[in-house]
């Protein structure tokens, strides 16, 4: 089968997601248009040679909806021979469209493909596309849904991670991406947005909060406790009868941030590569998807990695740089805890809690992120994943070229 | 009719009286199921009636709800049904009380209910499909849908009827927990529409008739909207999913708890007509389960060995 290349990775910065963030005036349209023309305009890449644009965006409705991947490879100017699709794996969307871009080139049916993804948050929230599984019984009364953030702070409860400790990762991921932006390590993925007149409205992450220290986070008052009392504990407890009293630990400062943003990665085959006179970054070795239970519905990163090293013949030690989403601190402390990884190889960049986590964008964010790191430190191997609404995980192990 | 007696009066309103031969008390068996269908058509087809008024001739009450025993029996034939025919078959039983109700509700003439008493369940349903509920309001009035206190649901149109009354959270209590409902709450939700004294109430009813200009249920008419809005609104999400929750996290939910909210949540996105069928092919699946059997044979058996009065 043809092996699939990563050529090179672009983001837009993340804009906060709210009525006051740099982003807001920019159409989720613009975003992922921006990011699709970045990366064909540094490769000078000719885009009759693109077989698809794929692109994840997890609320696919309002300016979002109706396939925006056609509509932005359009509207950036591609060739109109040039197919799109919008992709819903939750937050590994961004991610997921990357790993079917790899699976179209290794069954030879593109020779390159665009993808990522896009989400304004800001403009379309959350829950904006609606579904069963919030309020449809049949879902949410026989399967016991939970919303992500109480399995957040179940996973905490269940692993026995204090607010301590989940404030305490979540600094750190300030420390390191206050870090990273101050070495130039995001400087070759980073597209600036430009406004409606051309103009640059934003050039770095918007969301970050350098000065966080523990003082100020234990200020925070837990986020998830109302909705606990309103009858989420109640399940979770009657979902997992040994946990006892829930321990409500998450806030909005050791949870991912609320952004705007876009991604694009141009992965393609050897021979598209010669043909387009570009060099591989790096090889995409494999991909994988899982469920995990639903309930507590994050701790699908530990089963997702243990598939695709386990498919791969590699274990952890093979992999140099690990990079899961940080949705919830939790969440990456039990993937450290389950998998027993040296915090030190694992978002050496920070991450979505001092970033940001533009839902559909994010995938393709850090994997970009992961391409340069690889390069940057040279490192051989990263393993990149996220966890996902329902229960599920998605990962993409890639090597360095 | 058995059960039923039709007086028609000069002005054409056809009282109605509710009376099964024998019993203390009125209930929803066969054989009234059979009267409802009987009565609903002469209403609609008798050229002389104009409207009809439909009242208990007991004391004790209106009606008390479903025919237990015969729905003890029923219950083992439903649960019993394997093929698609079989089924088919148990649905259309299952389903004729609240067919029958739907009949009355849409002969195109006004029709009352004076409820006095008791008026549970299955015989709340049936009132709740008469277009104006004239309430009698002498200290004994007992509303209420209480199917869930057994581990059943209301079948005859009583989830969907109080939905589109008191919209998808006010509705949920009343369903899921299957307590009274006081006169004061069923006057603010229109499950009755006026409270009166004994004395006035055949008169009260009959100027309604006479008064009232058309005889559709607000379900009915273009353009109706679920007080509240449907389950796909962010008050919704905010609300009818925590309210779930709480069900599916208490100690000892009902056993008909995940069933009724099933029938909330979808019937609240259809219409009247497509809401009834959803209710009953949900009530039929609670009777079909086997704690549905247990739970009314129990009751059934605590009845019968309990000293009378």
């Amino acid at each position: 089968m043809t092996v699939a290349y990563i050529y090179d990775a672009v983001r837009t910065p993340r804009g906060k997601g709210r009525p006051d963030g740099a982003l807001h005036e920019i159409t989720a349209l613009s975003l992922a248009a921006q990011a699709l023309g970045a990366i064909r305009d540094r490769n000078d890449l000719d885009t009759g040679m693109i077989d698809d644009v794929i692109l994840g965006c997890v609320m696919p409705v309002g300016e979002q909806g109706s396939d925006i991947a056609r509509i932005a490879a359009l509207v950036a100017g591609y060739e109109q021979s040039v197919s799109g699709v919008a992709v819903n794996r939750f937050c590994a969307s961004g991610l997921e469209a990357c790993n079917m871009a790899a699976a179209k080139v290794a069954l030879g049916e593109a020779r390159f493909v665009v993808a990522g993804g896009v989400e304004s948050m800001s403009r379309v929230p959350l829950a904006a596309d609606g579904g069963a599984m919030m309020v449809d019984p049949v879902f949410a009364f026989d399967r016991y849904y939970a919303p992500q953030g109480i399995g957040a702070d179940m996973i905490a409860t269940i692993h026995g991670f204090s607010r301590e400790d989940v404030d305490g990762y979540a600094v750190e991921s300030q420390r390191r991406a206050a870090q990273a932006w101050k070495e130039g390590r995001f400087a070759r993925s980073i597209v600036p947005v430009k406004d409606q007149a051309g103009i640059v409205i934003l050039d770095h992450d918007e969301h970050m909060r350098p000065q966080t220290d523990m003082q100020s986070l234990g200020a925070l008052k837990p986020a998830f406790v109302k909705m606990g009392a309103a009858g989420y504990d109640a399940l979770a407890q009657a979902r997992y009868p040994d946990m006892g009293p829930i321990n409500h630990v998450h806030h909005g400062g050791n949870a991912s941030g609320i952004v705007d943003g876009a991604s694009a990665v141009l992965i393609g085959s050897k021979e598209a590569g010669e043909a387009a006179g570009l060099k591989p970054r790096a090889r995409i070795l494999g991909t994988a998807s899982i469920g995990s239970e639903p309930t507590i519905m994050l701790t699908g990163p530990e089963f997702v990695t243990r598939k695709l090293l386990d498919r791969l013949g590699m274990t952890k030690d093979d992999v140099d740089l690990f990079e899961l989403n940080e949705a919830f601190a939790a969440v990456v402390l039990r993937y450290v805890q389950a998998l027993d990884i040296d915090p030190a190889r694992l978002n050496v960049n920070g991450g979505a809690i001092a970033m940001g986590h533009p839902l559909g964008a994010t995938g393709g964010m850090i994997l970009g992120t992961m391409v340069d790191e690889l390069e940057r430190s040279d490192k051989e191997i990263a393993l990149i994943n996220l966890c996902v609404g329902a229960g599920m995980g998605t990962a993409t192990v890639i090597a360095r070229v | 009719m058995e059960n039923f007696a039709l007086e028609i009066d000069a002005a054409g309103i056809a009282a109605v009286t509710f009376d099964m031969p024998g019993r203390s008390m009125n209930t929803i068996s066969h054989s009234v199921q059979d009267d409802l269908g009987t009565l609903a058509a002469t209403i609609r087809d008798d050229q002389r009636i104009v409207g009809a008024i439909l009242r208990s001739g007991k004391d004790s009450g209106f009606c008390a709800g479903a025919d237990l025993g015969e729905l003890r029996d029923d219950i083992d034939r439903w649960a019993a049904a394997a093929s698609q025919d079989e089924l088919r078959a148990a649905l259309a039983e299952a389903s004729h009380f609240s067919r029958r109700i739907r009949d009355l509700e849409t002969t195109g003439k006004p029709l009352v209910a004076v409820i006095n008493g008791v008026a549970l369940g299955g015989g709340l349903e049936l009132a709740l499909g008469c277009h104006h509920r004239i309430a009698i309001d002498d200290g004994k009035l007992r509303l209420g849908l209480p199917e869930a206190t057994l581990g059943l649901m209301p079948g005859a149109g009583g989830t969907q009827r109080l939905l589109r009354l008191a919209g998808l959270m006010e509705t949920l209590p009343y369903l899921l927990d299957g307590g009274p409902i006081e006169l004061a709450e069923a006057l603010r939700l229109r499950l009755v529409h006026e409270s009166v004294e004994a004395a006035q109430a055949m008169d009260r009813a009959r100027q309604w008739i006479l008064e009232s200009a058309d005889a559709i249920a607000p379900w009915d008419v273009k353009g109706f909207r679920l007080p509240g809005g449907g389950p796909h609104t962010s008050a919704a999400y905010a609300l009818f999913g925590p309210a779930i929750a709480a069900r599916r996290g208490m100690e000892t939910p009902g056993d008909a708890d995940g069933n009724i909210l099933k029938t909330v949540y979808e019937g609240a996105q259809v219409p009247i007509d497509a809401g009834l069928r959803i209710e009953s092919r949900y009530f039929l699946n609670t009777l079909r389960t086997p704690s549905a059997a247990e739970r009314v044979s129990g009751f059934l058996s605590r009845k019968s060995k309990a000293p009378a009065g």
